[in-house]
């Protein structure tokens, strides 16, 4: 028998239910917004433009991911911690979490996105995180792949996410904020579904070896089911 | 593909790197502790051309009456400046990247659940999965004070490998960290006011138990084997790499994978083996060597029993 979760899921496999909106942003190349239970994130995408010349490569194409989050999407302020007051992070819509949050997203999309069929040009990804319940980096990686698949980039596939947190024995499949607090382990995993290829995973807390394995494995079914969600939107726009 | 990769690789699938080492093989590992005088503890790390030095600063800090009561903390920070790391990317990202990937490794706090608020560090003592650093042993006086453990790690060079070097340096620091005594002098009959008395003699000092904490251990892969410890040219030529942090008894405490269509799970799995594998060997090398050194470090007087190398096997 197992025990219903606080947010009313039956089972510690279930996934909250995911929505896809395509090109909700009349300006943008590729637009969309996408709810995973109470985890909202919108994504536009820009370009392909003329990179800043810093920025140029030869043989393949730029991906800049900026992520924002709106002030009413962050439970608590952030405070000021022992030597990070300086410029970058004074802002307080942009601390270091947000900035690294950033180049994980953009290291998801550089490993799907064919870089090399755009050359010496630039894509501009701006993910903005609306309100967060867990699960905003899963969102936000479906959200920006959808994006970018609208905006005409070539992929190799799509790319999908899952998150995973260990309560005490149970692992619970697609956490919201308060499980995860719960938590003594997470897993995050990206990948591309239709190849199964892990393009990125981060397991944190103490695990043996084989639970580790178990819970990435599990983290890819769940990857598979919101690859299949995406997909559909897809199709249907 | 371009000569360098096509090159690389194989090099790789005949066992000899282009430095000589074999796959399994890691650079020369150099660590010395105390090497920054003001600190509590300290330990710089050199692995091939790869160093970085950590520091810890230990204060004791009034406990707030919203925290856990009965806990210490420690708060990391990592400095990747633009001169030391090659990695592509924003220095503050990389820093946070590592800083992340460092507290769940060593110790043990960072659970990945503190994106939404920034910062949850010395929360979820509940959850305490007993990796790392007990944090019950930093309380000096249950609800009134706690040390706090500043630690400080300094990225020098990045030839690859930047963070298993940082998980040594870390866990060195901490592991050469003396914690002065503490004694409450003056408290009333009704258990109120008093003062925190600081006794820093070396021989009244505490040590801190790394015993769980881990170190990690980057797999590269490069066509289709695994090396370990890449040098930065390898990493450019990386197809996927996977850092496993590695407690004492081989337990995973961190896992990171970067990767792309060929990395699949079966790939993964082999490459967090040869992961725990290396990973437990360093960590032996290390125990073996601050068991000696951190006594060394005690009377102050062999310098060179603070120096730990460990030899490249071929």
């Amino acid at each position: 028998m197992q025990t219903p979760r606080s947010d009313g899921r039956a089972s510690d496999e279930h996934l909250r239910a995911l929505s896809v909106a395509l090109d909700t942003n009349s300006r943008a190349s590729g637009s969309s917004y996408v709810e995973l239970g109470n985890t909202k994130v919108s994504c536009a995408v820009y370009g392909p433009r003329r990179p800043r010349v810093d920025d140029l490569t030869v043989n393949t194409g730029v991906i800049d991911v900026d992520v924002f989050r709106v002030p009413f999407a962050r439970k608590r302020a952030i405070h000021v911690e022992r030597g990070r007051e300086n410029e970058r992070e004074k802002d307080l819509n942009r601390s270091a979490a947000d900035v690294e949050l950033s180049a994980r997203i953009a290291d998801v999309l550089r490993a799907c996105a064919l870089t090399e069929t755009f050359p010496r040009a630039q894509v501009d990804v701006y993910v903005t995180i609306m309100d967060s319940d867990g699960g905003e980096v899963v969102a936000s990686v479906l959200a920006a792949s959808a994006a970018l698949a609208r905006a005409g980039v070539e992929m190799a596939d799509l790319a999908s996410a899952c998150e995973l947190v260990r309560i005490g024995e149970r692992l619970v499949l697609d956490p919201t904020e308060e499980e995860c607090e719960r938590g003594n382990g997470k897993v995050f995993l990206a990948q591309m579904s239709s190849e199964e290829g892990m393009v990125q995973g981060e397991t944190f807390g103490r695990w043996t070896a084989d639970e580790s394995r178990r819970a990435l494995e599990q983290c890819a079914a769940g990857c598979n089911r919101f690859d299949t969600i995406v997909r559909e939107a897809l199709a249907k726009s | 593909m371009g000569g360098d990769r096509a090159y690389a690789r194989d090099g790789v699938a005949d066992d000899c790197r282009e430095d000589g080492r074999g796959r399994a093989t890691r650079r020369a590992l150099r660590m010395a502790i105390g090497v920054v005088p003001n600190a509590n503890g300290s330990c710089a790390v050199t692995l091939g051309e790869t160093s970085c030095v950590a520091a810890v600063r230990c204060d004791v800090t009034a406990i707030e009456a919203w925290e856990a009561s009965d806990v210490g903390a420690i708060v990391l920070r990592v400095d990747a400046s633009s001169i030391a790391t090659t990695r592509a990317g924003r220095a503050a990202a990389v820093g946070e990247t590592l800083r992340r990937r460092l507290e769940s490794v060593v110790a043990g706090r960072e659970r990945g659940v503190s994106d939404a608020s920034g910062r949850a560090s010395g929360s979820g003592v509940d959850a305490w999965d007993g990796g790392g650093i007990d944090l019950r042993s930093l309380c000096v006086r249950p609800g009134r004070a706690r040390w706090t453990l500043a630690v400080d790690a300094v990225c020098a060079c990045d030839r690859g490998s930047m963070l298993d070097a940082l998980s040594v340096a870390v866990r060195g620091a901490l592991a050469d960290t003396k914690i002065p005594k503490v004694s409450l002098v003056g408290v009333g009959s009704d258990g109120e006011g008093g003062e925190l008395e600081i006794d820093d003699d070396p021989d009244a000092c505490t040590r801190v138990d790394v015993s769980r904490c881990g170190v990690v251990a980057t797999t590269t892969k490069i066509g289709k084997h695994g090396v370990v410890d890449a040098t930065d040219e390898e990493e450019a030529c990386a197809e996927a790499s996977m850092s496993v942090g590695v407690d004492r008894d081989g337990m995973v405490c961190g896992e990171f994978t970067t990767g792309g269509e060929t990395l699949d799970r079966g790939t993964a799995d082999a490459m967090r083996k040869l992961s725990c594998r290396v990973g437990v060997e360093l960590i032996e090398a290390m125990d073996a060597f601050l068991a000696t050194a951190v006594a060394a470090n005690k009377i102050d007087e062999d310098e060179d029993g603070r120096v730990m190398v460990v030899r490249v096997r071929k």
